[in-house]
C-alpha cells in the first residue's frame, strides 16, 4: 500500500503540528488574566478585536507588512527583470547565489549585522558623518526604518525568485509582436510583460506579506519597541504578563490572516492553471 | 501618434482589387550581422519585389531568420542599410516601421481575447473605437474566423491561432508582411490548407511578403521568388521553377528536392559527357555556357526513366540519351509515385529514380531487377563551379 509510506510524516504532522494547534485553540478559550467584565467563551477574542489598543496593533502589523511588500516589489521587480532579460549564464547564476546565500545564514545573524550597521556609532552613521552629510548621528536603530530595512533584506529574495521564475517563462516573441504592432518599449512592458508576470508578482507579494506578518526576530532586535506588532505582543504575553489564553487568541488571529492569504494564493494559482 | 497610415475599412475587403495598396519594394543594401564571433549574415544585398511573396529558404543557421529580424527591426545590422519603399529604416525601431509579422509560435497574447489581440495594433495607433470594432470584425472575416472574437487564444486550435496571428499582423495595413516559419507548427494536412489560404490573402491584398522557411516544398508552392541561403549568404535567387530546374550549385540542387550527380567534361560541341567509368562518353547534358571544361551535372529523379533490362526499347532513341545499366536495390511506394534506388556498377552513390504510379497494378519493377536508367540530356543541368560549403556535407536526402 502506497499509503503506508505516508504514516511517518503523518505521525510527525499530527504530533508537532495538529496537536499544538488544537492545544493553542483550546487555550484561547480559557479565562485570561485580565478578563473583561462578563467574559464568556470568546472573551479573549472580544478583547483583541474590540479594544482599540489591540486593534491598533493588528493595524500596525498589517501596515508594516504592506509597506514591506510594496518595497519588495519595487526593489525586486527590476532585479528579477534584469536577471531574466539581461544577465547571461554566469551572471545569472551569480545573482541566484547572492539571493540564496543570505537565506543560508540564520536570521539572527543578519539582523545583528544591521544592528552593527545602523547603531549610533555604527558604520552608516560614521560614513555619513565623515562625509559631513550629518552633524549628529541619526537614530536609525530601534526605528520603523530599521525594521523595514531588515525585513526587506530578509524577504526580497522570495519576491525576486518568484517574479523571475514567471518572467523567465514569458515568450520574448510576445513582446516582439507588440513592438511590431506599434507598441514602444514602455507600452509593450505595460501591456504584455507586466500583466503576464502578475502571477509571479502576486505569489511573491502574498509570500512576503505572510512572512512579514509573522516576523519576530527582526522586530525585536531592530524595532526596539518603536513598532508594536502581533508577534511582539504574543511574546510579551508569554514572557511578561504570563497571559497564555490571550496570547493563544492572538496567535490564532495571526493564523487566520495567514489562511486568508493562502486562500488568495490558491485562487491565483488556480486561475493560472486554466 | 499614428505611425503608419490606417486605411479606411472599406478598402480592405478580402477581394478588393488593391488600387491604393500597391506593394512596397524592400531593399537590403549590404547588410551583415554577427553575434559575438559567429557570422549570422555575410554582407548581403537583396531586392524584394513589391507586391510579391518572396521566400527566404535555407537550412537552420543559414541566416534567413536573422535577415527577417533585421528587416523587422528586431535586430540591428552591423553594416549596410535597409530601405522600405525607398526610405532608409535602418535605425527605425520596429514599432515605427509599420510592418506586420507572424511568428512560428503565433505569439498571440494569452491574456487577451482574440478580438483584443487583433485590435492591438489599432489601439496602439490610437484608432477610434468604432473603427477598431469594424476593422477587427473585417479581419477575422478575412481569415474566415468570424465568431471567435471573445474567446481566448488557448481555446483555439493551432490552425485557428495561426489565422488570428495573420489577422493581427494585417489589421494595421502594414507595408510589408513578414512570416517567420508560419506553418512549421501545423500538421501536414493543415499546413497545405494554410499554404493556399496565405497565398489567397497575399495575392488579394497584393502586399509585399517575405516568408522564412526551411521547407523547400513550402517555398516552391507559395512564393513568387525564392532566395536560397546557406552559410550566411544568398546562394541563388529566382522564380521557383528556375531554382528547381536550373540550380546553379550542388547545394541548391540537393536542398530543393533530390538530385543525382555526375562528373562530366565538355566536348566542345555543346555537350557534357560522362568523364570516366561506366558509360564513359555518353552525353549527360547540353551546355554551351563558357567556363570550366569539367563540372558536375545534376538530374532530378523524376526526369529519369527506368525500364527492365530485357524490355523492348519503347522510347525512340536519337543516339544522344544516356542509358546506364544497373540493379534495383531499393523500392519505396509513396502513394503517388515509386522511389527506386538503382546501383550502377563502378559508381559509389546509387541513383534515385521516381516513377509516377500510373497504374494500380504497380510499377512492374521489383527489388533485385536488372534495369536500364536513362534521361534526356536537355533535362539535366550542368552546375556552376562547385560551392565549397556543400562539399563537406555530402548529398542530402
Amino acid at each position: 500500500m502506497g499509503f503506508s509510506f505516508m504514516i511517518p510524516s503523518l505521525l510527525l504532522l499530527v504530533a508537532f503540528f495538529i496537536v499544538p494547534l488544537v492545544f493553542v485553540g483550546e487555550m484561547s478559550f480559557r479565562e485570561g488574566r485580565l478578563p473583561p467584565p462578563g467574559g464568556g467563551l470568546w472573551q479573549n477574542y472580544e478583547r483583541l478585536f474590540f479594544d482599540s489598543f489591540y486593534l491598533g496593533v493588528i493595524g500596525e502589523t498589517m501596515l508594516l507588512s504592506v509597506v514591506v511588500t510594496l518595497i519588495c516589489i519595487l526593489v525586486g521587480y527590476p532585479v528579477a527583470y534584469f536577471m531574466v532579460r539581461h544577465a547571461g549564464g554566469k551572471l545569472y547564476n551569480l545573482i541566484i547565489f547572492l539571493l540564496i546565500a543570505p537565506l543560508l545564514t540564520p536570521i539572527i545573524m543578519r539582523t545583528f549585522g544591521w544592528q552593527v550597521l545602523l547603531a549610533r556609532r555604527g558604520l552608516v552613521n560614521e560614513w555619513l558623518q565623515s562625509l559631513d552629510l550629518i552633524s549628529k548621528p541619526l537614530a536609525l536603530l530601534n526605528s520603523p526604518v530599521a525594521v523595514v530595512l531588515g525585513l526587506v533584506h530578509v524577504l526580497a529574495p522570495f519576491m525576486i525568485l518568484s517574479i523571475a521564475s514567471v518572467l523567465a517563462g514569458i515568450d520574448r516573441r510576445l513582446e516582439e509582436s507588440a513592438r511590431m504592432l506599434g507598441a514602444g518599449k514602455g507600452m509593450s512592458f505595460l501591456k504584455i510583460t507586466l500583466p503576464l508576470s502578475m502571477d509571479g508578482l502576486g505569489t511573491g507579494a502574498i509570500l512576503v506579506f505572510m512572512l512579514a506578518n509573522g516576523s519576530f526576530v527582526t522586530l525585536l532586535l531592530l524595532g526596539g519597541g518603536s513598532l508594536q506588532t502581533l508577534p511582539l505582543l504574543i511574546y510579551q504575553q508569554f514572557n511578561t504578563t504570563r497571559d497564555l489564553p490571550f496570547a493563544a487568541a492572538m496567535s490564532n488571529a495571526l493564523l487566520l490572516i495567514a489562511f486568508i492569504c493562502l486562500f488568495f494564493q490558491l485562487r491565483l494559482i488556480r486561475r493560472k492553471g486554466v | 501618434m499614428t505611425a503608419f497610415p490606417i486605411a479606411t475599412p472599406t478598402d480592405r475587403t478580402a477581394n478588393c482589387d488593391a488600387i491604393d495598396r500597391k506593394g512596397v519594394a524592400v531593399r537590403l543594401d549590404g547588410i551583415s550581422k554577427r553575434f559575438r564571433s559567429v557570422i549570422a549574415l555575410r554582407p548581403t544585398t537583396l531586392d524584394i519585389r513589391p507586391g510579391r511573396m518572396t521566400a527566404l529558404l535555407g537550412p537552420s543557421g543559414c541566416g534567413k531568420t536573422t535577415t527577417l529580424r533585421m528587416l523587422a527591426g528586431l535586430e540591428a545590422p552591423d553594416d549596410g542599410r535597409i530601405l522600405i519603399g525607398g526610405a532608409d529604416v535602418t535605425r527605425v525601431p520596429p514599432n515605427k516601421r509599420g510592418l506586420g509579422m507572424v511568428f512560428q509560435s503565433y505569439s498571440l497574447f494569452p491574456h487577451m481575447t482574440v478580438g483584443e489581440n487583433v485590435s492591438f495594433g489599432l489601439r496602439m495607433a490610437g484608432v477610434g473605437s468604432d473603427e477598431i470594432a469594424a476593422r477587427t470584425a473585417e479581419m477575422l472575416a478575412m481569415v474566415r474566423l468570424p465568431h471567435v472574437e471573445s474567446r481566448y487564444p488557448s481555446q483555439l486550435s493551432g490552425g485557428q491561432q495561426q489565422r488570428v496571428a495573420l489577422a493581427r499582423a494585417l489589421v494595421t495595413n502594414p507595408a510589408v508582411l513578414l512570416l517567420d516559419e508560419p506553418l512549421a507548427a501545423l500538421d501536414r494536412h493543415l499546413r497545405e490548407e494554410m499554404q493556399f489560404e496565405l497565398r489567397r490573402i497575399q495575392s488579394d491584398l497584393q502586399i509585399t511578403t517575405v516568408i522564412v522557411t526551411h521547407d523547400q516544398e513550402e517555398a516552391l508552392t507559395m512564393s513568387d521568388e525564392i532566395v536560397v541561403m546557406n552559410d550566411g549568404q544568398v546562394v541563388q535567387s529566382g522564380a521557383p521553377d528556375d531554382i528547381y530546374n536550373k540550380p546553379q550549385t550542388r547545394f541548391v540542387a540537393e536542398f530543393l528536392g533530390t538530385a543525382n550527380l555526375f562528373q562530366g567534361v565538355k566536348d566542345g560541341h555543346g555537350n557534357v559527357r560522362i568523364a570516366s567509368g561506366v558509360g564513359e562518353g555518353a552525353v549527360l547534358a547540353h551546355s554551351s555556357a563558357p567556363g570550366a571544361a569539367a563540372g558536375t551535372v545534376a538530374i532530378r529523379p523524376e526526369k529519369m526513366w527506368l525500364r527492365l533490362h530485357d524490355a523492348p526499347e519503347t522510347a525512340p532513341q536519337d543516339g544522344t540519351e544516356v542509358n546506364l545499366a544497373g540493379r534495383v536495390t531499393g523500392h519505396v511506394f509513396r502513394g503517388n509515385n515509386h522511389v527506386f534506388r538503382v546501383e550502377i556498377a563502378g559508381r559509389e552513390a546509387p541513383l534515385v529514380v521516381y516513377q509516377q504510379a500510373k497504374d494500380l497494378v504497380g510499377a512492374g519493377i521489383e527489388q533485385g531487377d536488372m534495369v536500364t536508367v536513362g534521361w534526356h540530356p536537355q533535362n539535366a543541368v550542368l552546375l556552376a563551379s562547385e560551392d565549397t560549403t556543400s562539399e563537406q556535407k555530402g548529398p542530402s536526402e
